[in-house]
């Protein structure tokens, strides 16, 4: 071993010499990661009051509004300068997080229940519930060769995501397509729902609760449910659309701008009064409209199963929800944006190219006094 | 194997200097540089038991709640009214797809093993643990996202073909083959060492009994090597258990216990995945908690197993190396099969060496029979050793053919995506085209660079302390937690970093927040081990004599440790911070509970902060084409980072550094 002992020493040389190197080399890069976090953080000490830094809002919630809610980050951030970061990460997700106080506010597709609401009590008060737009879900499928639209009533769906009704061909769903002359083909259903907690799921579950005595007994309403064996569990709105896409034979519920945007087949659904509509502005405008009388001061509602001849019976409204009297520049920038988001001239223009429907001009009416209250000045 | 020896001449205090002051300031830093490191050795079994009393009390409820009926009822239904909770599902899907995961990886693996150590040309040798050991380095998220368009579409064409129904590519298969896909490398690297680590008398005995290479192979090498295969096995058990993003994307996400091969289920890791963050009431949370707990539990029992059989092969080829290396040249040829393989397989000799054995004891007729029958033998032995070293060779190629696999279509897809904007530009909204992943891009160096700052001072004392200083009491202790926390699923620690950090931050200052930060936590903790071990192995290389001049010079301990032994063992610890880097740059997991996501700029790590595996996992589930596109360049980005991380450094730096000290 001592034989080399010089030879050692001229290697720890050089590795000493590497060390420093490289050492060098990798504090500079640490050190830049590092600087630009210290200097945030700076920044986010002194929050929204110093001109340059824009205030940045954290939101999150259903997967639904994502599409429209992206959009009005964007045009919001270039009208008022406010930041508003959108996590699509579920409605369960808005609800829990926006309890936490991790959100300024949430957004579900499902008002928050009893549960909730005395959950929220507990840690930050009362919350308000604030209609921000309407939508349809839709029945997504894939099936090649099969040009024309499939009609579906509710406990056919029922059955069908139950795994009661297994094949495309079978007798019940071709009996319900039977004026339309289609070829449906001797194919597995593949059923894909919703993994993570979801107010798409609760709008279709509270429809088909009410249609179907089978669901409502063994599967029941929430925003998230125990499904039938072997169907597939996709992460969010764009996760079930993915799914759809990419497996011939598969069948799922997403809201209407996924379907569409994606080019994606869907079906028109029997409705109360036993006629198949499209789901489109329209359908869900007039579900909206017929169900207007009996929309409670809380403003928690539910729009499935609307009466009407050219209601679309799954249609559902995404809520904002948020603390009363939060105060302070975060406060108020909610409060801001959601007066934006409501108005006419402001995120409702917005709502049609994306296929959502506006809010009918009477509860915008009554949206505005809740908002105030939210804010504290009420 | 003298490294003992040589740690024990510097632990015994032998080389202590002289001790001729006693408050000058070297004095006082010998003491402060024991505090420090006692202090980052203490820090790895402290984090772990935080880990532990962060799970028990968050799950707390619902072990109260549903009692043990958690662990064997096969209903998970969070329904508001129904609220019922059983992990048996989760668990079934757990064992389902890592039992398939092992089912096909683990004969690859060890062929692969075997091929490389024993068969392949020896220009191919290091190139090919290199191939494997980047299949190792791929990313999950990339796995999933691959499996997801690739392999789940494929499977699902070539069963249709063959009349299998119409299972949507997805389930506990396709999951199944990935996992299998994931661990291969972990079989194949510590079953190449087990078989490394098998003397060369071994081989030569049997080599010299005329055995063939696939005799040698198969009754001499793999029987000695066993235990090192099994703990192997373990190790990749381990990792297949906790395996999160890649799975999610693949098993369907269906719990439920159905016995067939296309049936979708769901893993105790997926389930913690998809609905941590949604979970709207106290005992869901809390449930998906105790599913977290269950996992350690798993993992760590594995873990263990792996440990303690690794132990068992180590000390075994210790024992066997020594007094085989003396022995070896007085044995005659006749007697080398009684004390050449170990562990009955002294039944397991060939004909061929029967006949060799009994031919002098024979008439001369049988004897010329014999030899007919030898060279039978002997033609058989050959036939099968080719066709046996195919298979080997063909095993190789089967493993190292997904990266290529997965290399090509992210190139192909990915390079589109690969603009100035996709570097410099914030996400579009939604369905809206172009846009770039800018913010992520610094995200995600923002939480590994803060993370690193954080693992490599602990890793590194924590490291010096185990080396440097004697402490029974201690030592073992960070030597074994540290082991099983590397083991612990990456979605558990970001269970727990989640818990601890955001709750802080809601105890502190009123309102809950320093997402970031949480990430970073979890990615530190993911970082320790592999930090620790690594720098461990490294000062264990610096030799003696360097500390002993360092003494005669006057030089006081941590004199002795900051100047001469740690940057003597620099390179080799830049290696593994680079490597751990690589490890931890490609996580998403952890993140997905904790930093999660935004489309601005990240300012500072108190707020949620983007990350390129996280927003590869959410653009590859979305619909949309355009953003595949970019998750397809953000994979191709992180892939290449992670591919300069492992393979540049250890490219540039391990030819010279292998030299240093050998």
């Amino acid at each position: 071993m001592d034989r080399r002992w010089s030879g050692r020493v001229s290697c720890l040389a050089m590795a000493a010499l590497a060390v420093v190197g490289c050492g060098a080399s990798d504090n500079a890069g640490q050190g830049k990661a590092a600087a630009t976090a210290v200097s945030g953080g700076a920044g986010s000490e002194t929050g929204g009051d110093r001109a340059p830094r824009a205030l940045r809002l954290n939101a999150g919630g259903s997967t639904f509004v994502y599409p429209l809610m992206s959009k009005w980050a964007s045009a919001y951030q270039k009208d008022a300068g406010v930041e508003i970061n959108y996590q699509s990460i579920g409605s369960g997700g808005g609800i829990q997080k926006m309890t936490a106080k991790e959100f300024e506010f949430g957004c579900s597709d499902a008002p928050l229940n009893d549960e909730q609401l005395a959950k929220a009590g507990k840690v930050g008060g009362d919350v308000v519930h604030v209609p921000l737009a309407m939508g349809a879900v839709a029945l997504v499928y894939n099936l090649e060769g099969v040009d024309k639209q499939l009609r579906l009533s509710g406990q056919l769906i029922a059955d069908i995501f139950q795994r009661k009704i297994k094949k495309w061909n079978d007798p019940r769903i071709a009996e319900s397509n039977s004026g339309i002359g289609v070829k449906l083909p001797d194919l597995e259903i593949v059923v894909v729902h919703r993994s993570d907690g979801s107010g798409t799921t609760h709008i279709f579950a509270d429809f088909l609760a009410k249609v179907s005595a089978s669901w409502k007994e063994s599967v029941g309403v929430s925003t998230s449910l125990r499904w039938a064996d072997d169907t597939v569990g996709a992460k969010g709105n764009e996760g079930v659309a993915g799914q759809v896409r990419l497996n011939p034979g598969a069948i799922g519920y997403v809201e209407l701008t996924y379907a569409l945007q994606n080019k994606m087949k869907y079906a028109a659904v029997r409705n109360e009064s036993g006629e198949f509509v499209t789901p489109n502005l329209e359908s869900v405008t007039a579900a909206a409209r017929n169900r207007i009388g009996e929309i409670p001061s809380d403003l928690r509602y539910s729009l499935t199963n609307a009466p009407g001849v050219d209601s679309y019976p799954i249609s559902g409204t995404v809520w904002s929800v948020s603390y009363v009297g939060m105060g302070g520049a975060q406060g108020k920038a909610v409060a801001d944006f959601l007066r934006w988001a409501i108005r006419e001239d402001g995120g409702q223009k917005y709502c049609a190219e994306l296929h959502y429907a506006a809010l009918p001009r009477e509860l915008a009416e009554r949206i505005e006094p809740v908002i105030a209250r939210m804010e504290g000045s009420l | 194997m003298n490294l003992a020896s040589r740690v024990t001449t510097t632990e015994s205090g032998s080389f202590q200097p002289p001790a001729w002051s006693r408050f000058t300031p070297a004095r006082v830093g010998d003491g402060a540089a024991r505090a420090l490191c006692w202090l980052a050795a203490a820090a790895v079994p402290a984090i772990a038991l935080s880990l532990v009393v962060v799970l028990v009390l968050n799950s707390w409820t619902a072990w109260r709640s549903t009692g043990w009926s958690f662990l064997t009822s096969t209903v998970w239904d969070p329904e508001e009214s129904h609220r019922q909770f059983g992990a048996m599902a989760f668990v079934f899907g757990t064992i389902v797809t890592s039992m398939i995961a092992m089912l096909v990886a683990v004969p690859l693996g060890v062929a692969t093993a075997a091929y490389l150590c024993e068969i392949a040309p020896g220009w191919l040798r290091r190139p090919g643990s290199f191939l494997v050991e980047m299949l190792a380095a791929v990313p999950s998220v990339v796995y999933g996202f691959w499996g997801m368009y690739v392999l789940g579409p494929g499977l699902q064409k070539i069963v249709k073909l063959v009349g299998g129904p119409n299972f949507g590519g997805v389930g506990l298969l396709p999951a199944g083959l990935i996992l299998a896909i994931m661990v291969l490398p972990y079989v194949t690297a510590v079953s190449a060492d087990a078989c490394r680590a098998v003397p060369v008398a071994q081989r030569g005995g049997a080599l010299a009994l005329g055995a063939t290479r696939w005799q040698t192979i198969w009754y001499v090498v793999l029987p000695y090597a066993r235990p090192g295969i099994i703990g192997a096995c373990f190790i990749a058990l381990g990792r297949a258990v906790g395996e999160t993003m890649a799975v999610t994307m693949l098993v369907g996400n269906s719990p439920s216990i159905r016995f067939s091969l296309f049936a979708k289920g769901d893993t105790i890791a997926s389930a913690i995945a998809n609905q941590f963050a949604e979970a709207t009431y106290d005992q869901y949370l809390s449930s998906l908690v105790a599913l977290g707990l269950v996992l350690f539990a798993v993992t760590l029992l594995i873990n263990l197993t792996a440990r303690s059989l690794l132990r068992r092969v180590m000390r075994q080829s210790d024992a066997a190396a020594r007094p085989a290396s003396r022995r070896v040249s007085p044995l005659g040829p006749a007697d080398g099969h009684s004390s050449g393989t170990p562990q009955g397989t002294s039944q397991g000799t060939t004909q061929a060496e029967a006949s060799q054995q009994t031919m002098p004891r024979r008439a001369d007729v049988e004897a010329r029979r014999a030899g007919r029958e030898l060279q039978g033998a002997a033609v058989r032995a050959r036939r099968r050793d080719r066709i046996m070293s195919g298979v080997l060779s063909a095993s190789f190629l089967v493993t190292v053919t997904p990266l290529f696999l997965i290399l090509v279509y992210l190139i192909r897809e990915g390079v589109t995506a690969l603009n100035l904007d996709f570097f410099l530009k914030l996400p579009k909204p939604v369905g809206e085209q172009g846009g770039g992943l800018a913010n992520a891009i610094l995200g995600s160096l923002m939480l590994t660079g803060a993370a690193a700052s954080i693992a490599v001072p602990i890793g590194l004392f924590a490291a010096v302390y185990l080396a440097e200083y004697r402490d029974r009491y201690l030592s073992p202790w960070t030597r074994l937690i540290c082991e099983l926390l590397g083991g612990v699923p990456s979605i558990v620690v970001g269970i727990c970093a989640y818990a601890i950090v955001v709750r802080s931050s809601t105890a502190l200052r009123g309102v809950p927040g320093w997402y970031g930060w949480a990430g970073v936590c979890a990615l530190a903790i993911l970082m320790i081990p592999i930090v620790l071990r690594a720098s461990e192995e490294a000062l264990k290389m610096v030799p003696d004599s360097l500390r002993q001049a360092s003494y005669a010079l006057g030089a006081r301990k941590w004199q002795t440790l900051a100047y001469v032994v740690v940057p003597a063992a620099g390179p080799r610890i830049i290696t593994a911070v680079f490597l751990a880097l690589a490890r931890i740059i490609g996580e998403s997991a952890p993140l997905l509970l904790t930093a999660g996501v935004s489309s601005f700029w990240p300012r500072t790590l108190n707020d949620y902060t983007p990350s390129l595996p996280v927003f590869i996992f959410n653009y590859a589930n979305s619909p949309y084409d355009d953003w595949h596109r970019q998750a397809w360049g953000a994979a191709l980005v992180l892939l290449g980072a992670v591919m300069i991380l492992n393979g540049g450094i250890r490219l540039i730096a391990g030819r010279d550094q292998s030299k240093l000290f050998t």
